[in-house]
């Protein structure tokens, strides 16, 4: 790689009461992003091909959570971007409120224990094999499919399939069966592979310090697909 | 919570948590405000996917 190559740009979101931003933008850094912060309020985005919705508590998960933070002013722009094919992924409350901005399909529900689960988890993909622009690495796709994450619900969210019927068409990551979400799913990827959410907490899982770097598999492909991205601009 | 209430001593079969959204509407007519706050509760205060509704109009003197 010469040193003049620019580095990808991956926004990274924060809404009132997100908490997980920073570590979000760490950990983009780290992997060779330039993380851009990005206020809710803002309408436009900066000039980026991937975005992050980052966990936390949106707008206090006040009425459902990520139900207000659909309509924050920089949502319009997110909508712009993805069905121009660029990459949104959301993480724990960033996953809800994708699903409540109908950027996936689904909802995600309090789950029947009510208790927060905090576990690192075993996750792997699944569904459709065809490359996912979201994904692992393709280079480390055996180590993905049972890698790890950090896994967090607060106070416990489950992920429910979309009773739109588009869910058959998405490919899921799912977790082991400690976690409580229907049919152990623990993300999702939209139909066109561009638009991902997902509970457990890539961002965390970056640093052997915290137990596990498999996060990076997931968060390394958002990155190479950003820069993949940004060397072909304009390919419509 | 159904937990907490048996330990309290209680007899309660099942629990469940609900939420109640009060609004205040400055309309008359009652079916228009029926049919506007359907259209909240698709829209914003209910998640359809997996949540359900009912709406009880008060008139207020």
């Amino acid at each position: 790689m010469s040193t003049a190559e620019p580095k990808p740009r991956v926004a990274v979101i924060t809404f009132p009461g997100s908490n997980d931003d920073h570590d979000a933008a760490l950990a983009l850094t780290r992997l060779g992003a330039e993380a851009v912060p990005v206020w809710h309020a803002d309408r436009e985005l900066p000039d980026v091909r991937a975005v992050v919705l980052p966990g936390g508590f949106s707008y206090g998960d006040y009425l459902r959570a990520g139900a207000l933070a659909r309509f924050a002013p920089v949502m319009d722009s997110v909508r712009a971007l993805a069905a121009d094919g660029g990459l949104v992924l959301g993480i724990c409350n960033g996953f809800q409120v994708l699903c409540e901005a109908g950027l996936l399909p689904g909802a995600l529900r309090p789950n029947h224990s009510s208790v927060l689960f905090a576990a690192t988890c075993r996750s792997r993909s699944s569904g459709p094999t065809r490359p996912s622009q979201l994904g692992a690495r393709r280079d480390s796709v055996s180590a993905s499919r049972s890698s790890t994450a950090k896994a967090a619900s607060s106070p416990g969210r489950s992920c429910s399939p979309s009773s739109s019927g588009r869910a058959r068409s998405c490919s899921a990551t799912r977790a082991r069966a400690r976690t409580v979400s229907v049919a152990g799913i623990a993300g999702i990827v939209n139909a066109e592979g561009n638009v991902m959410g997902l509970m457990p907490h890539p961002e965390h899982a970056v640093d052997a310090l915290t137990g596990s770097t498999d996060g990076a598999l997931l968060l390394g492909s958002l990155v190479d697909a950003a820069r993949v991205d940004a060397a072909e601009p304009a390919a419509v | 919570m159904l937990g907490s209430l048996k330990q309290l001593g209680f007899a309660v079969d099942d629990a469940r948590v609900g939420r109640v959204v009060d609004l205040e509407l400055q309309n008359g007519d009652r079916e228009r405000a029926r049919a506007d706050l359907e259209r909240m509760c698709e829209q914003l205060l209910a998640n359809p996917l997996i949540e359900s509704y009912e709406i009880e109009l008060v008139d207020e003197e």
